[in-house]
């Protein structure tokens, strides 16, 4: 019985911060969406190439932990803003409405062989800054990179909402979300803040790469498992609420790891069956809001 | 000569067929090499799930990132059925594609309210379930798959050779995009683009949209699972690697580079994909550069697509024959339903609506007569709207209840409403904007059609006979309106004034007790607004009752029987036009100002 | 101070505008009267950058301003006091009237808090209401603040979509006194409304608009007492 309590409180840490990581891309997603209506479906191809770089800074380059953190949010960073170019506003004026979905899948091809170039196609190992010896707390260890990820994303997701409902540039944000027209008369560059609102998106992602890799690997493959199941947070919390969607990525990274205890096979799969469940009561995630129709 | 079937078909299709047939057949005889026969096959199975893929987002507008999954299910069930069970591939193949229909309907499910990126999120976790089901599951064999799986085998024994499986795929495929085809263009086709066009105005003339979504889902489905069981048999071993996400993704690619929504598009996006690696096969690790690359550069300059932008193209646009002259049926002129009842037609009693704290509609008591029109007005944000809205059933109703002919109403869906007789056309108009001002008309016969989905999915005489039919008949509506001339014109290309004249035109083919017109008047020029109150007026005297909503004074005096007046979600009065003018309260109201003020010296 | 010269919109196949010419000089109400769809929105989103122009020029101040984006026409001095308010529902009446001062911020955050305490000033209830969030005001409240949000940027030019929409008469009578009182302070306003009797009161000129081209034209006056006018628009 022991046994199994040392298991579940393994499985709470891992699971919160997996689940973190799941919050912060998720945010990414929500920022995007509230803003233009579109996503970035390769989220986790940034993650993956935040992680590399992040790497080649700290491991290659030798730099402290905390400017690979920086170099890779702002490498992120501007590949957000290229995104948006390429990938966004082109195809926001085409009546299909899923044009993003795919433009935003082909750069992440794109990204994925750009990286098995640059880094190979391998599993590389990232050590963490904060040694590989686990932290006893009674019978469970715990890695201390764990806790950082928790601490971070978490924190960042709160410094993000906080940005977002304080500062200046937040409420313009905002303001571009909830009314485009009325943004722009009150003298709002529109089209600044749809690549302000992928550059923060980016910029999300590649943290969490950074943050992940030192208890995963870094890989080229690394990022498309977390970016999808970060959508499946984002759509379990609701698309349109950021309470909802850290909500979310806790939860689901904590259902991932407690299923993980009695079952490997389930715990891959418990992750969607949960997004189905609540899709099937909740059209619009857990605190989505309801839409009226209007007519 | 008409066949029994292909009722519709011309020597030019027969013609297409038979080239097509042709071209199935000598390809792997020309191309005789054991890989090219191999690319063909794959060729025609994945054209096929991506034919079907087209019918869920081309022609109803929804998304799949999960049709990987059902062509798992078609894979997995035949391939099971054959090694485990020993059935023979003509009894496990069918098998495996009514497994994925049946698939496609539990996906349907929670799809049906599920929009945008949440319906997104859907079909891709169905496609994750079905991969780690197929990984992780000691039936499917985990990761080592299923192996040994029989090639099909002809009548007597013999197992079909690499060519004969071909021809047998490709005819396959052949008879899929000719159904496809007769899906297409009849009542079938256009509903499912009616209801991606506006799922609401779909409703109010009489289309269960929820229904017709599984159906797509379950088309879609089917389609892709006819594509896995054919990848089962041809491979001879299945595992889940071949079921992944990228899979979905490919295949939507190809429905979205060869033009969704047109008839030729899933073929060429198809040929053209799947092409991609055996043509760049040499580029080994720059392919998913050109890959990716391909998809980009189709997205941002052909959103329509290869087939729909060179559609676009003048040049083809003059090649089209223009269609053949219809006879307006005058029947269709026979507009009205008879009411049950002569004194009340409907009946609004104490109804509300509440949205958060803001009561749009306030215990409103509101007696239509059968045979009148009836005028509604009120200032903006009275409730005019909330009122029609409730009543075609686009919002429930918070309290109260709505009766027609005395009977209380308990289904009060938009399309429940629509066959009881109540139908509407919209302030913003909702047309189906891409289709001809004929197919609107069209889509508003859906209550009186009669023949069903095998009917058109064979496209037998009966379908046909009815087609033409109804096609006379939405010919006289247009006549009716004064839209005959501009028949063959989308719907979009009209100006305001003639798409509220088709709005109602549409409405008419429902052959409503009821008719609502919420704003007909709002963008119509004089002239326009002329032959509006002619045709209200003609409306009316066919025996149709009608509920106005309109700021036009001029006009809804001079067509309303009664006229009832709402402020801030209550009636405030009702009367003729005379009495309404004169009455205090709707001056005060209406005119923005209370008597004795300014406004009222203007008057004098 | 605006004119329109041959203006047209058209949104995909379906014209708003027909050409149409206006003129709005300094210092004057100029009202735009018209039924629903005929074109009133259209042309004060035209000018504030919103809607697609497909012919013709808008001069504001001697410079042509069509073709430019929403967000530097507010900069050059015009706000547009949008139809149906469209407050940032979910955040305060505070951060409402900030983000009217956007343009302003340039300035450092002091001026923009004066500007506030003007409108606050203008409008007390919003002050009464400042922590609150926009959506939870009554009608009337809500088109104070989208008033005062307008006259955060210290605009030139006042454009308003309709004020008076689904407010009770005495609350329309208080935004009256509001932009008589404006008028009075010398702003320059164009005025959309569909309470004909309303607007004719406070304009100085007036056009009737219908169906995308304007049919009548003269002082406010003149057009109250024209037959048609009355006939059509003011219920008479």
């Amino acid at each position: 019985m022991e046994g199994l309590g040392v298991k579940l409180w393994q499985a709470l840490v891992s699971g919160l911060s997996i689940g973190s990581i799941y919050a912060l891309i998720a945010e990414g997603y929500y920022i995007t969406y509230i803003t233009t209506g579109a996503l970035n479906f390769g989220q986790g191809e940034f993650l993956m190439v935040g992680a590399l770089f992040g790497l080649t800074c700290y491991v290659t380059l030798g730099l402290p932990y905390a400017i690979a953190i920086l170099a890779a949010i702002v490498l992120t960073s501007l590949m957000g803003v290229g995104l948006e170019r390429v990938a966004i506003r082109p195809v926001m004026r085409h009546a299909l409405s899923l044009s993003w979905v795919l433009s935003t899948v082909a750069v992440s091809i794109i990204l994925k062989n750009a990286a098995v170039h640059i880094w190979g196609p391998e599993q590389i190992k990232f050590p963490s800054p904060f040694g590989a010896d686990v932290i006893r707390i009674g019978q469970a260890g715990i890695f201390p990179q764990e806790l950082f990820i928790i601490a971070a994303a978490i924190g960042t997701v709160i410094a993000v909402q906080i940005f977002l409902k304080r500062a200046v540039l937040g409420k313009a944000l905002m303001a571009v979300a909830f009314n485009r027209n009325a943004a722009a008369v009150m003298g709002i560059d529109v089209k600044r803040m749809v690549v302000l609102a992928f550059v923060l998106s980016s910029a999300l992602a590649g943290l969490g790469g950074v943050l992940i890799a030192p208890i995963t690997f870094a890989w080229a493959y690394m990022g498309t498992v977390p970016g999808i199941k970060a959508f499946a947070a984002a759509i379990f919390g609701g698309l349109e609420n950021p309470v909802g969607i850290l909500i979310g990525g806790l939860v689901i990274g904590l259902l991932e790891q407690i299923f993980g205890i009695i079952n490997s096979n389930i715990k891959e799969g418990v992750t969607f069956l949960a997004v189905l469940l609540i899709l099937a009561i909740r059209p619009s995630g857990l605190m989505g809001r309801k839409d009226i129709t209007k007519v | 000569m008409r066949l029994p079937v292909f009722a519709y078909a011309k020597p030019k299709d027969f013609a297409f067929t038979a080239l097509a047939a042709v071209v199935i057949a000598v390809l792997p005889l020309v191309l005789n090499d054991s890989f090219f026969i191999l690319v063909l096959q794959s060729l025609a199975y994945l054209f096929i799930v991506v034919l079907g893929l087209d019918i869920l987002v081309g022609w109803t507008g929804q998304i799949s990132l999960g049709h990987a999954g059902l062509y798992a299910v078609g894979a997995y069930t035949t391939a099971l059925a054959s090694t485990k069970l020993g059935l023979p591939f003509w009894v496990s193949a069918p098998l495996g594609v009514l497994l994925a229909g049946v698939f496609g309907v539990l996906l349907a499910l929670p799809s049906l309210r599920a929009k945008g990126p949440y319906l997104a999120m859907v079909t891709i976790a169905f496609g994750f379930m079905a991969e780690v089901t197929a990984n992780r599951w000691d039936l499917t064999g985990g990761p080592m798959g299923i192996m040994s799986i029989p090639a099909p085998t002809l009548p007597g024994g013999r197992e079909m050779t690499a060519t004969e499986y071909f021809w047998l795929i490709g005819a396959v495929a052949l008879i899929c995009q000719l159904l496809a085809i007769n899906l297409f263009r009849s009542r079938i086709g256009r509903t499912l683009l009616a209801l991606q066009a506006s799922e609401i105005a779909a409703e109010t003339v009489g289309i269960n949209v929820y229904r017709y979504k599984v159906l797509a889902f379950v088309l879609s489905s089917v389609c892709a699972g006819i594509g896995g069981v054919f990848f089962a048999h041809q491979n001879g071993f299945i595992n889940s690697d071949s079921f992944v996400f990228a899979f979905s993704v490919s295949t939507l690619t190809s429905v979205l580079m060869g033009g969704s929504g047109t008839l030729l598009g899933p073929l060429v996006g198809s040929v053209i994909l799947n092409l991609i690696p055996t043509v760049f096969a040499s580029l080994r690790e720059y392919q998913l550069y050109v890959y990716g690359g391909i998809i980009l550069v189709t997205i941002i300059f052909l959103p329509r697509g290869i087939v729909g932008s060179l559609q676009q193209l003048p040049v083809l646009q003059r090649l089209r024959r223009p269609p053949t002259a219809l006879t307006p049926d005058p029947a269709a002129l026979d507009l009205a339903r008879k009411p049950e009842r002569d004194d009340v037609l409907l009946a609004a009693r104490r109804l509300s609506k509440r949205f958060g704290g803001i009561r749009a509609l306030d215990e409103v008591d509101l007696v239509v007569k059968p045979g009148t029109v009836h005028g509604l007005i009120g200032p903006n944000g009275s409730g005019k709207s909330t009122l029609v809205n409730v009543v075609t059933g686009v919002y429930r109703p918070s309290a109260g209840r709505i009766e027609l002919g005395g009977a209380v109403l308990q289904r009060l869906t938009p399309h429940d409403m629509a066959q009881q007789g109540i139908t509407r056309t919209f302030q913003s108009i909702r047309l189906f904007g891409e289709m001809t001002a004929l197919n609107n008309v069209m889509v508003g016969f859906h209550l009186q059609l009669r023949a069903g989905f095998l009917h058109h999915l064979l496209q037998t005489r009966r379908a046909v006979d009815e087609e033409i039919a109804f096609r006379r008949k939405a010919m006289a509506l247009l006549e009716f309106v004064g839209l005959s001339e501009r028949a063959y014109e989308r719907a979009q290309n009209l100006s305001y004034g003639q798409q509220r004249l088709l709005e109602i035109a549409r409405a008419l083919a429902v052959r409503p007790l009821l008719l609502m017109l919420d704003e007909p008047a709002a963008g119509v020029n004089p002239t326009e607004m002329h032959a509006l109150v002619r045709i209200i007026r003609k409306i009316k005297d066919a025996g149709v009752t009608l509920l106005v909503i309109e700021h036009h004074m001029d006009l809804i005096m001079g067509v309303s029987d009664v006229i009832s007046v709402l402020e801030f979600g209550q009636k405030i009065a009702e009367g003729t036009a005379a009495q309404i003018q004169r009455d205090p309260k709707v001056i005060e109201a209406y005119l923005g100002a209370p008597a004795g003020s300014a406004a009222d010296e203007e008057h004098a | 101070m605006l004119s329109l010269r041959a203006l047209s919109v058209a949104y995909g196949h379906v014209e708003a505008l027909r050409g149409i010419d206006l003129e709005a000089p300094r210092n004057e109400v100029t009202a735009v009267i018209g039924s629903n769809g005929a074109g009133k929105t259209s042309t004060l989103m035209a000018i504030s950058g919103l809607a697609p122009i497909t012919g013709g020029t808008i001069f504001f101040d001697g410079a042509q301003i069509s073709g430019r984006s929403p967000h530097e026409i507010t900069k050059l001095g015009i706000t547009h006091v949008l139809e149906g308010r469209q407050l940032f529902a979910d955040q305060s009446v505070e951060d409402n009237l900030l983000l009217g001062g956007y343009t302003r911020l340039r300035r450092g955050r002091d001026s923009v808090k004066q500007l506030m305490e003007r409108e606050m000033d203008r409008f007390p209830i919003l002050r009464k209401r400042r922590t609150q969030l926009a959506g939870t005001l009554s009608g009337g409240e809500q088109q104070m603040l989208a008033i005062a949000r307008g006259l955060m940027s210290e605009p030139k030019l006042i454009l308003m979509d309709e004020p008076s929409m689904g407010l009770a008469p005495l609350i329309i009578q208080d935004i009256a006194r509001t932009i008589r009182s404006l008028k009075q302070d010398g702003a320059t306003i164009v005025l959309v409304e569909q309470m004909a009797s309303v607007a004719l009161q406070l304009a100085d000129r007036a056009y009737v608009l219908e169906n995308g081209r304007v049919t009548m034209s003269g002082t406010g006056a003149e057009l109250a007492r024209n037959p048609d006018v009355q006939k059509a628009y003011l219920g008479g």
